[in-house]
């Protein structure tokens, strides 16, 4: 149940964010989660839900995008989705491949609604 | 009125920055950072024993050892070797802050070898980057020879595999060749040993491994471990 520390890490660096901003009331947090991530989504909005409520008071909207495990491969340099986890090139079967993407969580945008025209 | 704030950054960044930097520390004055992981009751400490008494006269050692309550697994190795006991709390990892924290407070500030006995877990430890040069993996033969499919990002990330408790296999089904090709086809660069901590067979070669390592890390030639 890691995604509670890494929602509580992505909260802290939201508020750090719009703080340094001007501040704001955040309406939306949009994510990109890795399939490679080690991250359970349905958990992770879960631990959203509960730890927004508790950090910041209220629940902003929590956007996931999944992407994708890709690889590209050392020999022929053809990247490839990886779904079964079986770590090999789609093209020509070489099992030395770099993972590319779809290892992280990353914070993509924030969107707030501004202090000075909240009404 | 509301505006979008563009981001774009790793949730992990901070966390795999410090632990670089602590690799990088660690190399720096000869200390190789060993990463221990399993699922529980494996025979993480055990081994961790035995490897006290085979190298504790060759090479200083040193164990950070974490478990979610109790300091059991430190009181066990304190007699062989210096340790602190890194206790979680209910969490089920280690992160490279408390790793830090718990080396300061180590006797041997400048151990040849810092092991760190993770928490039995085979699904969180895979994703946090300790500061090591070596993540081995133990899978013990009563767990079964179909673990390592089951638990990629965790196999993916390690550099060698140790098969433990082979003193068992008579009495348990678990083939060894199925579990090591089962985990090559999601590391193919896997290095694999086969230990059994009881009655001490392939110790040698696992002290071994860890003497090379040393040596390589002592030429400035290690393994950089990448998660």
């Amino acid at each position: 149940m890691h995604e509670y520390s890494l929602v509580r890490s992505l909260l802290r660096q939201v508020e750090t964010i719009v703080f340094d901003e001007g501040g704001g009331v955040v309406e939306e947090v949009r994510i990109e989660v890795g399939a490679f991530s080690g991250v359970e989504m349905t958990l992770l909005e879960l631990a959203f839900a509960d730890e927004s409520s508790r950090q910041l008071g209220y629940r902003p909207r929590l956007k996931t995008t999944a992407v994708p495990l890709q690889v590209e491969c050392e020999r022929c340099k053809c990247r490839s989705v990886i779904e079964d986890f079986e770590f090999r090139c789609g093209e020509c079967g070489n099992q030395q491949v770099i993972i590319v993407s779809g290892e992280d969580v990353r914070l993509m945008e924030i969107e707030i609604r501004e202090l000075n025209n909240a009404s | 009125m509301t505006r979008t704030i563009p981001v774009g950054v790793d949730l992990k960044q901070q966390l795999k920055e410090h632990a670089a930097q602590f690799r990088e520390r660690m190399a720096a004055q000869g200390t190789l950072v060993v990463n221990l992981v399993s699922s529980p009751g494996a025979g993480k400490t055990l081994l961790l024993e035995r490897t006290a008494i085979a190298l504790g006269e060759q090479l200083s050692l040193a164990v950070l050892v974490g478990d979610l309550a109790t300091d059991r697994d430190a009181e066990r190795l304190a007699p062989y070797v210096a340790v602190r006991q890194l206790t979680t709390g209910g969490a089920c990892h280690l992160e490279i802050p408390l790793v830090e924290a718990g080396f300061e407070l180590l006797e041997n500030q400048q151990p040849d070898i810092l092991f760190i006995e993770n928490v039995g877990n085979l699904v969180c430890p895979a994703s946090h980057d300790l500061g090591e040069h070596l993540r081995v993996v133990l899978l013990s033969v009563t767990e079964g020879d179909d673990k390592p499919g089951k638990y990629p990002k965790m196999y993916r990330t390690s550099d060698a595999l140790i098969i433990s408790k082979i003193d068992l296999l008579p009495y348990v089904p678990f083939d060894v060749a199925f579990a090591e090709q089962d985990a090559r086809t999601i590391q193919p660069d896997l290095r694999t040993l086969s230990v059994s901590a009881v009655t001490g067979a392939g110790v040698d070669d696992w002290c071994q491994l860890l003497m090379q390592a040393h040596e390589q890390l002592k030429h400035g030639s290690a393994a950089s471990h990448v998660s």
